[in-house]
């Protein structure tokens, strides 16, 4: 009953983190040094440190009820009305991105700018490409990899984020149940699920690790040195 | 290296605030003024005052020091079981190996603010116990840490060579490989007290922490959020409070690693 609203949460929270974090990320490396590069780096570390709460109560304030765009708290399934349902979703998802984004922006950030000094790059550029084809086709596929992984370990975070800030939206997910089963006393409530989020904490990590064959077919998982 | 100029200043300045909180905040965190709840930002007081008439900012200096206590208890807990599991396993290896990192692994396939939420439920609420849980959450990462690094220490020439002149275990570990593997422990030291911080607000926002009255900026936040409507500077400044913390935290870890690692610097 409440894992599909965590679900839709969790995955909302990933959608927004990757949509603000990869193209940050990307041109901080582009524009290494130069100012975008610090005002994105700036940013990171700033976000990295605000507790997903905190920034929750904040985002409420500033468009909940000062500026009264979105809907301070709760939810509409989207199977009832989608685009109302948007709406709802909108707060607690950026919410949960804003720190995976950061995260995100860092290594990808990281990751383009070790990939960019790879002889294949010149190679690309040699062979008279654009620079969008360089940047994507050959830096940004490479440059994957160690993003993939962050994903991975910050699967956790989703779902652990996801609980406190199910709280702060009143969001009805697994989070707030766990909080509230607590409150009662509900053992056997917590119980079953904590089994819930770690399971898909542990299914996650398993994806991950399938997805690193799937993008880079050097890895190849099991039988050794199957080719395609 | 800009940014450890920055975050250790910070940081070591919310701190030392927090420590001499008595003498420096305007009002007892617990004094309550009757007739004066949610008043707004004044001269009076400071950050406003919240729904008993509490000075926010002398609760917001006092919040400073629990999360202080929180961070050196909890990382104290994770440093001293997780450092003697990791020392045992990678000295003795054998079945004290095989208990000491599967223990690490299972505890650490959980989400840390799940296992925290998990061990607050279970010892019940309170700053005390909060602090207790973060630091089981603190053991596995400085288990498998100390580990890892006593396995390479243990293999080097002067081991052999302090073995030789007949030193016994406790010697061993103690007196040549425990201080060549402090290094990273206390740079991971100080990256846990960030987390630890978090993870203590985390929890006491959730009602599983620190309990009222007790001035924690997490449960402070959690009461604010019922007067975020009429008193929005309530939610606003234990935020700030914890944030800057935070990010002074880690800034300074940030900067310890590339400091540690030239290689990581030049990224």
């Amino acid at each position: 009953m409440r894992a599909p609203a965590t679900l839709e949460l969790a995955a909302a929270g990933l959608l927004v983190g990757l949509l603000l974090g990869v193209p940050t990320g990307v041109l901080a490396a582009l524009r290494r040094g130069r100012v975008a590069d610090y005002a994105v780096t700036a940013t990171n570390a700033v976000l990295m440190s605000v507790p997903n709460f905190w920034a929750g109560i904040a985002l409420i304030l500033v468009f909940a009820l000062g500026l009264a765009l979105l809907p301070p708290s709760g939810r509409i399934p989207v199977a009832a009305d989608p685009a109302r349902a948007l709406v709802f979703l909108l707060l607690p998802a950026v919410t949960l991105g804003l720190h995976i984004a950061a995260i995100f922006s860092r290594f990808t950030r990281t990751a383009l700018l070790e990939v960019l000094g790879e002889p294949y790059i010149r190679t690309a550029q040699a062979k008279g490409l654009g620079q969008g084809a360089v940047v994507l086709r050959h830096g940004f596929r490479n440059a994957l990899i160690p993003v993939v992984t962050v994903f991975g370990l910050q699967a956790g975070y989703l779902l652990g984020g996801a609980v406190v800030v199910e709280s702060v939206f009143a969001w009805p997910g697994l989070g707030r149940l766990i909080v509230e089963a607590i409150g009662n006393r509900d053992y056997t409530t917590v119980q079953g699920a904590l089994l819930v989020f770690v399971t898909a904490f542990f299914l996650v990590n398993l994806a991950t690790d399938v997805a690193y064959a799937w993008i880079d077919p050097r890895i190849r998982l099991g039988a050794a040195g199957r080719r395609r | 290296m800009a940014a450890g100029r920055v975050g250790l200043p910070l940081a070591l300045g919310i701190l030392v605030l927090g420590l001499v909180a008595p003498w420096v905040a305007p009002y007892g965190p617990l004094e309550m003024h009757p007739g004066q709840e949610l008043r707004p930002p004044s001269r009076t007081y400071f950050l406003g005052s919240d729904e008993f008439g509490r000075d926010i900012l002398s609760r917001v200096i006092h919040g400073a020091r629990i999360s202080l206590l929180v961070g050196l208890v909890s990382v104290a807990i994770g440093m001293l079981a997780g450092g003697t599991l990791g020392l045992a396993a990678g000295y003795w290896g054998g079945v004290v190996e095989t208990l000491a990192t599967r223990l690490a692994d299972c505890l650490l396939s959980f989400p840390a603010i799940i296992l925290g939420i998990a061990v607050a439920a279970v010892l019940g609420p309170g700053a005390v116990n909060a602090a207790i849980a973060v630091g089981i959450v603190n053991v596995p990462t400085f288990t498998r840490l100390t580990w890892s690094s006593v396995l390479v220490e243990k293999e080097k020439e002067y081991v052999l060579g302090a073995e030789c002149l007949g030193a016994s275990d406790p010697r061993l570990v103690g007196q040549h490989i425990l201080p060549n593997v402090l290094g990273p422990l206390l740079v991971q030291a100080a990256i846990a007290s960030a987390q630890a911080i978090l993870l203590e607000a985390s929890l006491s926002f959730l009602g599983l922490g620190a309990q009222p009255p007790e001035p924690s900026w997490g449960a402070m936040l959690n009461d604010a959020r019922q007067f975020l409507r009429e008193a929005p500077w309530y939610g606003v400044f234990p935020g700030l409070a914890l944030s800057a913390l935070l990010l002074g935290l880690n800034l300074t870890a940030d900067a310890i690693r590339d400091a540690l690692d030239p290689r990581l610097a030049r990224a």
